[in-house]
């Protein structure tokens, strides 16, 4: 599942998401590989339209209660 | 008041009503329901488990305590059901998924045990997709149409709703999963504002976007569900401590002078069909018949929603499940298993991005609210009806717009998720081919009140929420 509107020519290597998923300790079968790869290519080019909108003056939203609860 | 269809065809304010007169039982209620439970499951598989034992006894003493003068309130003795991702104190939870298989919570999510405390029937636990994630297929099936996407994730507490199997359900909602179902089904459902409900006890999908709510047959049931199930729980850290009124009390004051503003550009976009545009554009001018103003608005930032979401609830899942992945990952559904490791794939950066977009959109929305004096915004739930289980995710041949239906379905309802407000959809016709249509209504934050009175207007106008599925599921 993604949700790339992007019109970016990203296209991402199973071998690049290979070495990826070893960095990061994903355990990949290789048949796997080509399906996340074509699925990634579509999902991280949707940063950029998140980037199209100025988000200069928006801190992330983190929200946290430090009180103390039974 | 004997017959059993009558009384599963009762209203969870109707059975109430019958409860509290003496014209029925909770037992009856119960045996109806399990009745019915067994006439449709072999065909739409809406129940993960059903504890019938636990809940005859449970209704036994509904019975007893109200005969005996100390009825607890409307849902006392109403046979409920509980999404399998909610935990049940010795019932099993599994989630949807054989990694969980045989798993007994020792405690009872605060949903559930304010359910308990209400004197609700635990009837039943509703079939997810796996982990709530709504990449699998469940084998759960629509009795609107057996070959079409039943909805999800909540989708076992949709279809049991619908087809008479429970009397009202909980589910939950991260990008649209109450109210996905709920249209899909023609029923009601409510995904409160976020802190509203208690999560304590739910398996998270996505910490910061996950919400707990009602699904029912009409406005006025939902409205009673929530007032069971909403409040402050010290166990939950994202719990808000705001007032909890009555929200059937002012449910039939209209919506005269109320202002309900909607994004033709964006909510009526070229993805939606035309039955499902006319029958938006119907409720509009029912609306506006009885006193509503109906403001025409454009926020842009609606536009960054569905990539906001994806971006944040991917990696708060995999987040989630990072361990569990590692030591059961065989037993996950293969689709959901994939998911959840392209979510381990994505960016910190873009993680901390996506919580910058939805800063932006929710200081959007809250000075479009406030600069336009608005009550509500009003769409279609989804842009077009039900999906064959077969076209979920292939590209869309009904128009060139670049989305599989899978796509469509949550157009319109990820904002409310990232905006953390309530919104409600609940049903407003049939497309030609038959399938349910619903209309959605976003509200300002802890003002659920204001969304049960424009539908409960609406509602009483029409009798589309009457309408049953018409799969036979064999004579009573």
């Amino acid at each position: 599942m993604s949700y790339g509107r992007s019109k970016s020519d990203l296209n991402i290597k199973a071998d690049q998401v290979a070495l990826l998923a070893e960095l990061f300790g994903v355990d990949l079968g290789s048949d796997d590989l080509e399906g996340l790869a074509a699925a990634l290519s579509n999902q991280l080019p949707s940063i950029a339209v998140l980037e199209d909108f100025d988000l200069e003056d928006f801190p992330p939203i983190l929200r946290m209660d430090a009180g103390w609860y039974d | 008041m004997t017959d059993s269809s009558d009384l599963i065809n009762l209203s969870i304010s109707e059975a109430a009503e019958a409860l509290r007169t003496g014209a029925t039982t909770s037992l009856a209620l119960t045996q109806a329901t399990l009745e019915r439970i067994k006439r449709t499951e072999p065909t739409v598989r809406a129940y993960a488990a059903v504890p019938e034992e636990a809940a005859l006894a449970q209704a036994e003493a509904a019975d007893q305590e109200i005969a005996a003068g100390n009825a607890r309130g409307p849902l006392h003795g109403i046979p409920i059901g509980i999404k399998d991702i909610i935990y049940t104190k010795g019932v099993a939870t599994e989630c949807g998924s054989k990694a969980m298989e045989g798993f007994l919570p020792d405690f009872d999510a605060t949903v559930v045990r304010k359910l308990d405390e209400a004197g609700a029937v635990m009837i039943g636990k509703t079939m997810p997709h796996e982990f709530a994630y709504g990449v699998n297929e469940p084998p759960t099936r629509s009795p609107w149409e057996l070959n079409s996407y039943p909805g999800g994730s909540s989708t076992g507490s949709g279809v049991a709703v619908t087809v008479r199997s429970a009397f009202g359900a909980l589910g939950t909602d991260t990008g649209g999963s109450i109210r996905i179902p709920a249209s899909i089904n023609n029923i009601v459902g409510l995904k409160p504002t976020y802190g509203r409900v208690s999560a304590y006890g739910v398996i998270p999908l996505s910490w910061t976007l996950d919400h707990v709510g009602p699904m029912t047959r009409t406005v006025l049931d939902n409205a009673l569900m929530l007032n069971a199930i909403a409040g402050h729980d010290p166990k939950d850290l994202t719990s808000a401590r705001q007032k909890v009124p009555d929200y059937s009390a002012a449910i039939d004051e209209g919506v005269h002078g109320m202002r309900i503003g909607i994004d033709r550009g964006f909510v009526l976009y070229p993805g939606v069909i035309d039955d499902v545009r006319g029958a938006a554009e119907a409720v509009i001018s029912e609306l506006a018949d009885m006193g509503a103003e109906i403001i025409e608005i454009s926020l842009p930032e609606f536009e960054l929603t569905p990539e906001t979401l994806f971006t944040v609830m991917m990696a708060e899942a995999s987040a989630y499940h990072r361990q569990r992945l590692r030591e059961k990952g065989d037993l996950y559904d293969p689709a959901t298993r994939a998911t959840l490791k392209m979510g381990e794939l994505i960016p910190a950066t873009h993680y901390v991005t996506g919580l910058r977009a939805r800063e932006r959109y929710r200081s959007a929305m809250k000075a479009l609210f406030r600069g336009q004096k608005l009550d509500a915004l009003i769409s279609p739930t989804m842009p077009l009806p039900a999906p064959l289980l077969t076209d979920l995710h292939q590209p869309r041949t009904d128009m060139d717009i670049g989305e599989t239906p899978m796509v469509s379905i949550i157009h319109h309802t990820f904002s409310a998720n990232l905006g953390g407000q309530p919104a409600l959809s609940a049903p407003c016709g049939f497309t030609r081919d038959g399938l349910p249509i619903g209309y959605q209504l976003m509200g300002r934050p802890f003002d659920e009140a204001t969304l049960f009175r424009i539908a409960y207007a609406y509602e009483r106008t029409q009798d589309w929420h009457t309408r049953q599925a018409p799969h036979d599921f064999g004579a009573a």
